[in-house]
């Protein structure tokens, strides 16, 4: 059976992180990632009528971080069925429920350690997750280490992450 | 620009010409209208006058002017004629016009300002022809009034579309001109000058984007050309110092056999190495950066190439050391092909990577591998000495060497070579960097795509 599972992001590579750490620890089952920002919307009447889920993602992925998710689903090609964004867009009790009943999602990976990185209106979706007395499904939690290394180059986090293994040296 | 003002000129004639054929058009179907109505009124008045001359209602005459309008100048005439065609009597008729009288039947004429109708009628014995004649008003004067209107309109049209056309000629140029200045200012000494895109709209926008893009390529060619003794005595040094070095050390004292058979054997790996290198130099001179069809591109796998880089990178110096990131390999291995020649790309990575190592104090390089959906990206990263931001503009420039490079021994050749060569793969190399706490060069190449 594929796995629906929900993965905590805030757009940038070094959250695909959690995703890595989360599929090189999980058994050889089929997966279909979401990976969910959180954002809230403004009640202005502007950003009810001109508001596009499309639009919204598609301006917070940048280029690398598609690139990160390419890279991502060419590495585990048989386990990532698919893998694409989505937005939670409020922290309404009542709307997490439904929003998890209604994407049908058997699995939500929720990282130990992982500041995410804010931005105007966004929300850290795993605290959120965390703090609601909620019935999850099934939950996975991944531990993220300590990230040491300096970065300069964006895609810098996603290699030389702990573990990582040497092939020649 | 000739052809240019051609294609104007023949645009303003066409557009002359059909406002000409316009107004002529216009005239003459109001002068044709006129006419014919005209005629129509003064066929129905010439009836009537026929009905009182020769039907002897004489007296019914004020019926007539009663309901029909008095035409301008109107007059009415009977003339009699004989079977020759003469005249035998006139009343009111102007002899002179007789020749355009039709004696069989109805006419319509016009001489001067004045238009005749006239027609046959005949009685036992005689024949008569009876006719009015009156001036068209609306012919001498709204038709006249008309005429000077369209001809005025007409003055004005023609100029106005002279005008505008050169108006919008000038509009049309003047940009072109923009790009022609900034072109000509562009010489062999400041090729790095870029026409400003944003100046410029539309096509033109594109046709600075093409420029500039051709300038790149001119530039990458030009610097490569120029610098190619420099690159090539900085390639070829290298497995030089390594064969005179394995040379001098066999030949400092006796040695057996074996020990001489893998010194050769040393030898000659290097003297291949440098064979490769030259040749591969050669190429780069001899095509630029231009992608030609005549670089015999292939499909290599990229991870090949980068394990051969670090090879020669740790035959160059053994306390370099590389740490390989493969964990993010692809399942698929036909990711990892990129179309390309492998002794180039060797060269170009083995030269980050050696400069990544030469400039860190642990002389470390973090090599890592990744393949997206159209390309491969290669990261090489170290934790060495990083460059100045303010100087990071500069360093694709050969020779050049950011300022804290004092105590490192090099040419400043290293990098720009490496990016020619990837450029030359249709890739990308760029450079991210922290003083002092070291630096990420970041290649992507396109993945191979067999023509289907």
């Amino acid at each position: 059976m594929i796995q629906r599972v929900l993965v905590p992001t805030d757009f940038t590579v070094n959250s695909l992180r959690i995703v890595l750490e989360y599929l090189e620890n999980n058994k050889d089952e089929q997966v279909e990632l979401v990976l969910v920002g959180g954002y809230k919307l403004s009640e202005s009447i502007s950003m009810l009528l001109g508001f596009t889920l499309d639009d919204h993602l598609a301006e917070l992925q940048h280029d690398d971080f598609l690139k990160g998710c390419e890279i991502i689903k060419s590495r585990f090609k048989d386990k990532v069925v698919e893998m694409y964004a989505d937005s939670m867009i409020s922290k309404n009790k009542r709307y997490i429920r439904n929003y998890l009943k209604g994407r049908k999602f058997t699995q939500v990976v929720l990282p130990d350690a992982f500041e995410f990185q804010e931005v105007e209106n966004s929300f850290d979706v795993a605290a959120l997750l965390r703090s609601q007395p909620l019935a999850l499904p099934q939950v996975i939690p991944v531990v993220m280490g300590e990230d040491e290394r300096s970065r300069h180059d964006t895609l810098d986090s996603f290699f030389f992450r702990k573990k990582w293994r040497f092939s020649y040296e | 620009m000739r052809s240019y003002n051609k294609t104007l000129y023949a645009l303003i004639t066409i557009l002359v010409v059909y406002t000409i054929s316009f107004v002529a058009f216009i005239l003459y179907s109001v002068t044709n209208f006129a006419f014919s109505d005209f005629y129509k009124r003064l066929d129905l008045r010439r009836d009537l006058a026929a009905e009182r001359m020769l039907n002897g209602k004489e007296n019914q005459k004020d019926w007539s002017i009663t309901y029909l309008e008095e035409l301008n100048n109107q007059r009415e005439f009977i003339v009699e004629f004989d079977e020759t065609g003469n005249i035998i009597n006139n009343s009111g008729f102007n002899a002179l016009l007789w020749e355009k009288v039709d004696k069989y039947g109805a006419t319509n004429f016009k001489e001067g300002n004045t238009f005749y109708s006239t027609k046959l009628y005949q009685q036992p014995g005689k024949s008569y022809i009876v006719g009015v004649s009156a001036e068209n008003y609306f012919y001498t004067h709204h038709l006249r009034y008309l005429q000077n209107l369209l001809l005025i309109s007409l003055i004005l049209g023609v100029l106005f579309v002279i005008v505008v056309s050169l108006l919008v000629k000038r509009s049309f140029i003047k940009p072109i001109y923009g790009i022609i200045d900034e072109v000509k200012k562009i010489g062999s000494e400041n090729l790095y000058l870029r026409l400003r895109e944003d100046n410029y709209k539309g096509v033109l926008h594109k046709l600075a984007n093409t420029f500039n893009r051709m300038l790149n390529r001119v530039e990458t060619s030009f610097e490569t050309q120029k610098n190619f003794i420099s690159n090539a005595s900085h390639e070829l040094n290298t497995p030089l110092t390594s064969i005179i070095g394995i040379a001098d050390l066999s030949l400092s004292k006796d040695r057996s056999k074996e020990e001489y058979k893998q010194a050769m054997q040393k030898i000659v790996d290097s003297a291949e190495n440098l064979e490769k290198k030259t040749n591969a130099l050669l190429l780069l001179a001899r095509t630029g950066y231009e992608k030609d069809t005549k670089l015999n591109f292939k499909p290599v796998r990229i991870d090949q190439i980068i394990m051969d880089a670090e090879m020669t990178v740790k035959a160059i110096n053994e306390r370099f050391h590389i740490k390989t990131d493969f964990s993010m390999l692809p399942d698929d291995s036909m990711k990892l092909k990129v179309n390309g020649l492998a002794p180039l790309l060797q060269l170009a990575i083995s030269n980050i990577v050696s400069n990544a190592c030469k400039y860190s104090p642990n002389h470390t390089a973090y090599v890592a591998l990744g393949a997206f959906d159209k390309g491969v990206i290669i990261l090489i990263k170290d934790e060495g000495i990083g460059i100045p931001e303010q100087e990071l503009s500069y360093i694709y420039d050969p020779y050049f060497r950011a300022s804290n490079t004092q105590h490192f021994s090099g040419y400043g050749i290293g990098l720009p070579l490496a990016r020619n060569i990837i450029k030359m793969h249709d890739g990308k190399l760029s450079v991210t960097s922290t003083l002092g706490k070291g630096t990420t060069v970041r290649i992507e190449l396109p993945t191979f795509r067999p023509v289907s």
